[in-house]
């Protein structure tokens, strides 16, 4: 038999769904029979409902709603941040994974919502950078699919042919291994391969009619020897781009030392 | 970096979208209790995800994830957003009653449900100000207890207590807001029986 002090210790264990079965039947025992106790029971039941759904009540959801949007959009930036936190910095530009593509083909549309801010970043790369890249990457495991050439062979001849024989097959230690008419983008590009044993250059040739450079590159450009390059560098390859005539010349690599634009200089061979 | 790296990023970043940041209303709605200001609770709960995603690698998936979040949040709350002063409250707590408003309500010659009277002379805002008077550390169990509903077990992990401490805390919260509450509600005109 429980007395009514022992009833009143376990009062807000009891309140707070703590008790244990055997206690809890003990005290409403005793509740049963002691009219105080049962009632000072009751008061605090009362004041716990009425302390719950004032704090339910504030602040009124409705308000809260836009604050916690922006403070989705604000974690989900830094949750960016810390994905891309290992990529290497070089030229201060900002980096993309490649985890942005698997993100955007994932179907949860969660993900897309919370990603909402950092997508048109993620977009733009996957749109005008990753295929260029996929293209140079898949040279290496592919080579063998690339035409043979090296000057001499027909694909070169033709070429040297097409663009009226601007072009060199050995670049700054570099020679002309392969080449291949490839769909890039949706659009039929020329893309040589270069290699020194070491380092493989991609060019890509394609005409101005039917490609234009990003246009945030178009803001950055550089001038060196008196021609003007688009450069675009990230964790997995660096490109770059620049014009002359009709065509615009894309040359890639994974190899961030390379200096590109004296090679994209010397390929020319004007 | 290789796929298979790429891969298990994104798998971190899927999960834990999945599973943590659905939690991110509740994490606010105590920051903004505990800090008391819209600005420091959005900062708080940031600096909680951040610090979540860090770790997620160890944390075990499947088992509590809302009380390992908080336990992060109120780590960091403790740490840099607790009010540094520590000023002498009003009142000695253990000076007020036990069941308080009872004492103040049950006088024998009143209304059947005094205390019905009496909430209707409390206003919202004086609840408010009710659980921003506490102290900072019975304003968080009694938050983590009444808005979050967490066990006994869960408030001592997630503050790293001795459970006796919690059910202290709550005890004591309790009597504090019964007193509190009962001022406003005689400074709003409820005269009592």
């Amino acid at each position: 038999m429980m007395n009514c002090q022992e009833a009143l210790e376990l009062l807000y264990d009891i309140l707070d769904k703590e008790a244990s079965e055997i206690n809890s039947k003990e005290v409403k025992e005793h509740l049963s029979k002691c009219s105080d106790c049962f009632k000072k029971f009751q008061i605090e039941e009362q004041v716990q409902l009425f302390l719950n759904e004032k704090l339910a009540n504030d602040p009124v959801p409705q308000n809260v709603s836009n604050k916690l949007d922006s403070l989705k959009s604000k974690i989900s930036l830094e949750l960016d941040n810390i994905d891309t936190e290992n990529c290497s910095e070089s030229s201060g530009k900002k980096k993309y994974f490649s985890i942005s593509r698997i993100l955007i083909s994932a179907a949860a549309l969660v993900i897309m919502v919370f990603t909402g801010f950092s997508l048109s970043g993620y977009v733009k790369h996957f749109k005008n950078y990753e295929p260029l890249e996929s293209a140079h990457l898949a040279t290496a495991k592919n080579l063998a699919l690339f035409a043979s050439a090296g000057s001499g062979s027909d694909y070169f001849t033709a070429l040297s042919n097409q663009f009226g024989d601007n072009l060199k097959s050995d670049v700054m230690g570099f020679s002309l291994v392969g080449g291949q008419r490839e769909k890039i983008m949706g659009v039929p590009m020329e893309h040589l391969v270069f290699s020194d044993n070491g380092a493989l250059v991609s060019v890509f040739i394609v005409s101005k009619d039917q490609f234009t450079i990003p246009s945030e590159l178009l803001d950055n450009s550089t001038i060196f020897e008196n021609i003007e390059y688009f450069d675009h560098h990230c964790q997995g390859c660096h490109l770059v781009y620049h014009t002359i005539g009709n065509l615009i010349i894309i040359t890639a690599t994974e190899n961030h030392d390379l200096k590109l634009k004296e090679f994209n200089l010397d390929i020319r061979a004007i | 970096m290789t796929d298979r790296t790429t891969q298990i990023a994104v798998q971190k970043r899927k999960s834990f979208e999945t599973e943590a940041l659905p939690h991110m209303d509740a994490l606010y709605r105590t920051a903004l209790r505990m800090t008391k200001n819209e600005k420091d609770a959005e900062d708080l709960v940031q600096e909680a995800f951040v610090k979540a995603y860090r770790f997620w690698d160890k944390f075990e998936i499947g088992s509590n994830c809302r009380a390992w979040l908080f336990k992060i949040m109120t780590n960091i709350f403790i740490n840099d957003y607790r009010s540094k002063s520590r000023s002498p409250m009003a009142v000695n707590v253990d000076d007020i009653d036990d069941n308080f408003l009872y004492g103040q309500l049950a006088t024998g010659d009143g209304p059947a449900n005094p205390e019905k009277e009496l909430f209707n002379k409390i206003f919202d805002d004086d609840v408010k100000r009710a659980i921003e008077n506490l102290p900072d550390d019975f304003r968080l169990v009694i938050v983590l207890s009444f808005l979050e509903g967490f066990s006994y077990q869960e408030i001592a992990d997630i503050t790293d207590l001795q459970l006796g401490t919690v059910k202290s805390r709550l005890h004591r919260g309790r009597k504090l807001l019964q007193k509190e509450l009962f001022d406003y509600a005689v400074k709003n005109g409820y005269v009592r029986g």
